[in-house]
C-alpha cells in the first residue's frame, strides 16, 4: 500500500505557535536583571529558570570567531561522559591509548560560561526533579540553559533508575542559541530518547548570532522553530534541513554585529492562526510531504532548492515506517519467553542423559542435532536480545539499589544461567578457542555484576 | 440467546427539525428546564407516528459552563452514564462538570423521568433538543436515555438528539464511546460556519473571562426578548415576531470585547486542532507530548456525534445557494471547527468578522426556516476526501461549486482532513491484521498460513489439553504445574503464544490504534472471552509453580494479573452490561491458592472465604452465558482447600 506521509512538523509548529509557552519564557529572560534567576509564571504557574545573554564584549569576542571547538575533557561534569569508556576503545585498533580520547567537542563559549554559572544552577535544578521546569536562555546564555536541562535530566534519570515515578522532565527553550557542539555531542543527547526531544531552539532569521554557525563539524540537535520578522514561523527537527535553512540565513544576514531582540517576532506570533494566509499555487498532491517542506521553507524566508534533501528525508521515513513496529518490543517480550522456556525444557529432558552442557557438546545422534538445530535458534535469539538491552541499560546512569532495575534482572540472571554454559561449550567445542574469561562477553559481565550489585543491596 | 444491543435511531425529516429549532428558542423563555411538544412523525412507516419533542433552555451565566479556572471537566458520574468510558483500561469519561450538575438537577427534581417513562409507554417517539447550551443538556439527556434504556434495560425506543449551535461538553473518552455504541448517529448538531458558541469550550476560562460575562448576557438578550433586562435596548411595543436577531452590531458587546473574546477562543481552538493533527500525522517527535503533559493546558473537549456544517455556499447570497456539509468523524469535525472559523486574510475585518461569529449563534431558526435540512443536498465529507487535492480547472467541478467552504480552505487544512481519513485507515488496518490472527481465513487457506499461530486453533488445542489431561488422574492445573510430558511443554508454549497476541491487542488499544467499535465487536469478545476462561487458569498455575520459590515479595497473583485478562474480562462484563467485578470465573483459582498460603488469613476467616468461593462457583455453574467447558472450575486445588482447612 502506498502510504501518505504528511510532513507533521508544520502541525508542530502551528501547535507551538498557539500557546504560550514560548512569549512566556521570552518574557521571563526580559526580566532577568542578574545572570539567571527563577520566575513563577503568574498565569500558568509554572516555573521558568531564565538564563540572561552574556556580556556585549563576550558574544562580540564570539561573533569575531575567536571561540572554537575544545575537547570535551574541558568541560568538566559528571552528567555526561566526557571520555570514551576504555571497554569501547578496546574493540577498536586504535593507537591511542583509550582513556586519552575524548567524546565529543563543544564550542569554548559553553565550557566558559556554563562553569561560571554552574554551582548556582544547580540549586535551582535540584528543586525541580519532580515539578515541571522550563529552563530558557538568550543568546549565547542559551549554552548555559542547555547544559543545565542535561543536568536536570541526568539527575532525574537516577531518580528513576532508583524507581521514583514523580518526576517530571524540564523543558530547554533557547532564543537565538548558536549551535552547541560537534556529532558525538548531538548524539549524546540523541541516544537518550527523554533527552532528545525536550531542546527547542527559537531562531531568527535576522540574528547573526544563532545563524553563526551552520555548517559541519557543528551539528544541530532538538527541535528547531525557525521565524521571521514578518511574521512566519516553522518547526524543523532534521539536520538536514536546519543547517541548509541556518546557512540560508546566515548568508542573507548583515555582517555587523548586534544583540537580536525577539521581542517583534513573538508579539505577533499567535496572531498568526487567525488567518488562512495566502492560498498556495501548484500541485499540492504530487507528494504532500514535499508540498509540506516547500511551504515551510517559504514560510521563513528560505527559497533554495531544497529537494535533494527533502527527498533524502522522505526516504528514511519511509525505511524507518516499514522498517519499524512499535509494537515489536511487547512481541519480542514474549517471544524471549517462549524461547526460555525452550532452553528449560531442554536442560530438563537432558537432565537423565547427564546434563544438558554434556548434551550440547556431544551432538551424536540425528535426534539431538535436530534438536539442536531448533535449541541454537532460540539461543541466538535470545543473545542478540540480551545484548542489547544490556548495551542500551549501560548508557543509563548506574547507581545502587536500583528497584526499577530489578524487573528485568530477574530475566537477565535467568538467561544467563541457561545459556552462558551454551556459548561456553560453543566457544570451546564449535569454535575451538581457548580462553573464553578473557574474552567473556561483554553483556554477561555487566549482567554478573549487576545483579551481585542488586544482592548486595538488599 | 442473542441480545438485540442495537439502538434504535429516530429518523429526521424537515418539520421535526424545524419545530426542534423553534421549541429550542422558545424554551429559552421559559422559566421551566425544558419544554415539550408532540408532533407527528412522518419520516417513518412504523407504527408509532408521534414524536415528543423535548426542549432544553440555555443557561447563560459564566458557572453554567466553567465551574472553575481552566476547562471545568469533571469525571462523569458512572452510575449514570455507565457506558462513558473506555472498556479496557476502566477510564471514565469527562464532561463539563457545570452542565452535568445542571443536567443531574433535572433529573432529581423535575417530572423529567415521569415524562420520558410516559412517552416510553405510550410509544412515542423521544426528540432531545436544545439551543446553545439547551443542546449541551440535551446532548447528556439523550447519552443518558441511551444507558438507562436501551443498554441497562434493553428497551428499544427511538430516540434522537438535535441541538443548534451548542458548546462542546465531552472529551475523547466520551467520544470513543459514542462510536463504539454506535450512537453516532443518535446526534446531530447543527453548527454555523462562523458560529463562535461551538468553538468557546477549546479556550480556558482564564483566556476567555474578561469579557465572558458580557458576551453570554448578549446571548441571554438576544434569546429572550420578551424578559425586561436593564441593558435591553429594544422597545416594548417591537412586535414579537419583529426579526430583533438580524441586527448585526449590538452596543452591548463593544469592538474591543467581540475581537478580544474570538481571538482567544481561535487561537485556542488551533492549539487543539494543531495538537490533534499533529498526532494523527504518526510523528515521531515528543516535543509536543512533552509540552501538554506538563506545561500546555489543552482543552480535553471534543466533538462527538454527527455534524451539520451550515456553510455559506455560494457568496452571491441567494439563501437556496448555503450549503450542508455533513462531517461524521469527530476529529474531521475538530478540524472544521478550527479552520471554518479562519479569517480569509488580513485585510478582512477582524471586529466585523468576530460580531458575526457572535450573532452567528443566533441565525439558526433563520437558516432552517429558509434552508431546512436539506437531506437531498446534504454532502457526506467521506465522499469529499478523494477531490480534496484535485487543483483547480479540473474534473470535478460541480463537487467544487457545491461545496465551496470545503474547498476554500488552505492546502494544511486540507491535509488535516486527509491525516484524519489515513489514521482511521490504519486502525482499520490493524484491526484486520488482529482479526486475520484470530481465525483462519477460509479463502486462502491454500496459503502457507501454517507458521502463523491462529488463536482459534490453539483454543481447539487447548480444549483437548484440557480434557485429556493425565487421562482423568488429575485435571489440566495440576498437570500443568507439574510440567512433567511434553503436552505440559506444549501448552505452556501455546500460553506464551497467546500473549504475544494479546498483549499486542491491549497495547494497541491503550495507545488508540484500534478502531472504537473493537473493544464492543461480538467477535472479539467471543473469542476474547474463551481464551480468558480457558487460558488464564494456566497463567495462575505457572505463578504459583514458580513463585514456590518466593522470589515475588509476596505479592498474589491478583495484584500482578496480566492486562490481558483484565480487558477481556471487561469487555465480556459490558458486552453484558454487568457491573465490574474483581474476581471471576476464570480467575477465582488465584485467591483459593492465596488461601493456601500459610499465616495469610485466620482459619475462620479462610474458611468463610472458602465457602464464599464456593457459591459463586455454582453461581458461574448456573449462568448460561457461560460455557462449561470454557471454565477450569478449580478441582483439584478446591479439594486441596477443602482437606487443608479440614485438618486446621
Amino acid at each position: 500500500m502506498n502510504k501518505i506521509i504528511f510532513s507533521s512538523e508544520l502541525e508542530l509548529g502551528k501547535f507551538l505557535g498557539s500557546t504560550d509557552v514560548i512569549p512566556d519564557a521570552y518574557h521571563a529572560i526580559l526580566e532577568t536583571t542578574l545572570p539567571f534567576k527563577l520566575h513563577t509564571n503568574r498565569r500558568s504557574g509554572i516555573d521558568v529558570l531564565a538564563v540572561k545573554s552574556c556580556s556585549h564584549d563576550y558574544t562580540t569576542q564570539f561573533l569575531k570567531g575567536e571561540l572554537n571547538l575544545v575537547p570535551s575533557e574541558n568541560l568538566q561534569v559528571d552528567f555526561i561522559p566526557t571520555k570514551v569508556k576504555s571497554s569501547v576503545a578496546n574493540n577498536e585498533a586504535d593507537s591511542i591509548p583509550a582513556k586519552d580520547k575524548s567524546l565529543f567537542s563543544i564550542n569554548k563559549a559553553v565550557v566558559e560560561l556554563f562553569q561560571q554559572l554552574s554551582d548556582d544552577l544547580q540549586e535551582e535544578e535540584k528543586k525541580h526533579i519532580n515539578t515541571p521546569l522550563i529552563i530558557t536562555g538568550l543568546g549565547l546564555g542559551g549554552y548555559v540553559a542547555i547544559l543545565s536541562a542535561m543536568r536536570l535530566h541526568h539527575a532525574i534519570d537516577v531518580q528513576e533508575s532508583d524507581g521514583s515515578k514523580n518526576t517530571k522532565r524540564p523543558i530547554c527553550i533557547t532564543f537565538g542559541c548558536p549551535l552547541v557542539g560537534d556529532k558525538a555531542f548531538k548524539t549524546v543527547i540523541d541516544e537518550r530518547p527523554q533527552w532528545k526531544y525536550s531542546f527547542l531552539n527559537v531562531v531568527a532569521n535576522k540574528d547573526p548570532v544563532a545563524t553563526f554557525f551552520s555548517s559541519d563539524p557543528y551539528k544541530p540537535f532538538g527541535t528547531f522553530l525557525f521565524c521571521t520578522e514578518s511574521g512566519g514561523y516553522t518547526a524543523f527537527e532534521d539536520e538536514d534541513l536546519i543547517l541548509p535553512v541556518l546557512n540560508a540565513m546566515k548568508l542573507t544576514n548583515p555582517d555587523h554585529l548586534h544583540m537580536y531582540d525577539y521581542r517583534s517576532v513573538l508579539s505577533t506570533f499567535n496572531r498568526k492562526v487567525l488567518y488562512r494566509g495566502v492560498p498556495e499555487v501548484g500541485e499540492l498532491n504530487l507528494n504532500l510531504f514535499n508540498a509540506g517542506i516547500t511551504m515551510q521553507l517559504r514560510e521563513v524566508g528560505v527559497s533554495d532548492d531544497m529537494n535533494d534533501q527533502i527527498e533524502k528525508m522522505e526516504k528514511q521515513i519511509k525505511w524507518s515506517k516499514s522498517n519499524k513496529n512499535s509494537y515489536e518490543p511487547t512481541r519480542k517480550l514474549n517471544e524471549m519467553k517462549i524461547s526460555l522456556t525452550y532452553m528449560e525444557w531442554y536442560m530438563k529432558t537432558r537432565k537423565s542423559k547427564g546434563g544438558y552442557y554434556d548434551s550440547y557438546k556431544n551432538d551424536e545422534t540425528i535426534y539431538e542435532i535436530m534438536c539442536q538445530n531448533e535449541i541454537v535458534k532460540h539461543q541466538r535469539n535470545l543473545n542478540l536480545y540480551w545484548k542489547k538491552i544490556v548495551e542500551d541499560k549501560d548508557k543509563m546512569p548506574q547507581k545502587e539499589g536500583a528497584n526499577l532495575r530489578k524487573r528485568w534482572l530477574y530475566g537477565g540472571t535467568n538467561y544467563r544461567r541457561i545459556i552462558e554454559p551454551l556459548d561456553i561449550v560453543r566457544y570451546y567445542h564449535k569454535e575451538k578457542k581457548v580462553n573464553y574469561i578473557e574474552n567473556r562477553p561483554n553483556h554477561y559481565k555487566l549482567l554478573e555484576r549487576w545483579a551481585d550489585e542488586d544482592k548486595n543491596n538488599t | 440467546m442473542e441480545v438485540e444491543r442495537e439502538s434504535v435511531k429516530l429518523l429526521l425529516d424537515d418539520e421535526l427539525i424545524k419545530a426542534a429549532c423553534n421549541l429550542s428558542m422558545k424554551a429559552h423563555n421559559h422559566n421551566q428546564d425544558y419544554l415539550t411538544n408532540t408532533k407527528k412523525h412522518n419520516a417513518s412507516s412504523s407504527s408509532s407516528t408521534q414524536v415528543l419533542i423535548i426542549a432544553f433552555k440555555g443557561s447563560f451565566e459564566v458557572d453554567d459552563f466553567y465551574h472553575d479556572d481552566h476547562f471545568g471537566e469533571t469525571n462523569v458520574d458512572c452510575s449514570l452514564f455507565p457506558s462513558l468510558r473506555r472498556i479496557g483500561e476502566a477510564q471514565l469519561a469527562k464532561v463539563n462538570g457545570s452542565i452535568l450538575k445542571i443536567f443531574q438537577d433535572i433529573l432529581n427534581n423535575s417530572g423529567f423521568i415521569s415524562e420520558v417513562e410516559k412517552a416510553v409507554k405510550e410509544d412515542k417517539k423521544i426528540l432531545f433538543t436544545g439551543h446553545s447550551s439547551g443542546g449541551a443538556k440535551a446532548s447528556l439527556a439523550t447519552l443518558w436515555m441511551l444507558d438507562e434504556y436501551t443498554r441497562k434495560r434493553k428497551i428499544r425506543h427511538p430516540i434522537g438528539c438535535v441541538t443548534f449551535g451548542s458548546p462542546l461538553i465531552g472529551d475523547r473518552t466520551v467520544s470513543h464511546a459514542v462510536r463504539r455504541e454506535k450512537w453516532a448517529g443518535h446526534f446531530t448538531h447543527f453548527v454555523m460556519e462562523h458560529d463562535i458558541v461551538p468553538r468557546m469550550m477549546l479556550a480556558p476560562k482564564t483566556s476567555i473571562q474578561e469579557h465572558l460575562s458580557d458576551i453570554l448576557q448578549f446571548f441571554q438578550q438576544k434569546v429572550k426578548p420578551n424578559t425586561t433586562q436593564k441593558s435591553h435596548k429594544f422597545p416594548k411595543f417591537f412586535n414579537k415576531k419583529t426579526p430583533v436577531r438580524t441586527v448585526d452590531h449590538d452596543e452591548s458587546v463593544d469592538d474591543n470585547q467581540a475581537v478580544t473574546f474570538f481571538e482567544y477562543v481561535l487561537i485556542n481552538a488551533s492549539t487543539v486542532a494543531n495538537h490533534d493533527a499533529f498526532d494523527l500525522m504518526e510523528p515521531t517527535n515528543s516535543l509536543k507530548d512533552k509540552l501538554s503533559a506538563d506545561f500546555v493546558k489543552v482543552s480535553p473537549y471534543r466533538p462527538f456525534g454527527t455534524y451539520v456544517f451550515c456553510t455559506r455556499g455560494d457568496d452571491l447570497g441567494a439563501s437556496s445557494s448555503r450549503q450542508q456539509l455533513v462531517v461524521e468523524n469527530p476529529n474531521a469535525v475538530l478540524q472544521l471547527l478550527f479552520y471554518f472559523l479562519q479569517l480569509s486574510n488580513e485585510d478582512q475585518d477582524l471586529a466585523k468578522f468576530a460580531h458575526e461569529s457572535l450573532n452567528a449563534n443566533l441565525r439558526y431558526e433563520e437558516e432552517l426556516n429558509n434552508n431546512g435540512l436539506q437531506l437531498v443536498k446534504m454532502v457526506d465529507l467521506k465522499h469529499l476526501n478523494d477531490h480534496l487535492l484535485t487543483s483547480d480547472g479540473t474534473a470535478g467541478d460541480t463537487v467544487r461549486t457545491s461545496n465551496k467552504a470545503l474547498f476554500e480552505l488552505t492546502a494544511s487544512a486540507k491535509w488535516c482532513l486527509l491525516a484524519v481519513e489515513e489514521a482511521e485507515k490504519r486502525k482499520l488496518k490493524n484491526m484486520d491484521q488482529i482479526k486475520k490472527s484470530m481465525r483462519k481465513d477460509k479463502s486462502n487457506e491454500s496459503e502457507s498460513t501454517t507458521k502463523i499461530k491462529i488463536v482459534e486453533d490453539m483454543l481447539d488445542e487447548m480444549h483437548k489439553y484440557k480434557e485429556k489431561a493425565r487421562h482423568g488422574t488429575t485435571d489440566y492445573y495440576e498437570a500443568f504445574k507439574l510440567q512433567d510430558e511434553y503436552v505440559d511443554f506444549e501448552a505452556n508454549v501455546s500460553r506464551l503464544e497467546q500473549a504475544k497476541i494479546w498483549d499486542v491487542i491491549v497495547e494497541m488499544e491503550v495507545r488508540k490504534d484500534l478502531p472504537d467499535e473493537f473493544e464492543a465487536s461480538d467477535e472479539v469478545v467471543k473469542l476474547a472471552t474463551e481464551f480468558r476462561r480457558l487460558y488464564e487458569p494456566l497463567d495462575i498455575a505457572n505463578y504459583y509453580r514458580h513463585s514456590k520459590g518466593d522470589d515475588n515479595k509476596g505479592l498474589s497473583y491478583m495484584e500482578v494479573r496480566p492486562k490481558r485478562y483484565k480487558f477481556t474480562q471487561r469487555w465480556y462484563e459490558h458486552t453484558n452490561a454487568m457491573q465490574f467485578e474483581l474476581l471471576s470465573e476464570s480467575n477465582f483459582v488465584a485467591e483459593v491458592e492465596e488461601l493456601m498460603k500459610p499465616r495469610k488469613k485466620t482459619v475462620e476467616e479462610a474458611r468463610k472465604d472458602f465457602e464464599d468461593i464456593k457459591d459463586k462457583v455454582r453461581m458461574w455453574k448456573s449462568d448460561e452465558k457461560i460455557a462449561y467447558k470454557d471454565v477450569f472450575w478449580g478441582e483439584s486445588v478446591l479439594s486441596k482447600l477443602q482437606e487443608k482447612l479440614a485438618e486446621a
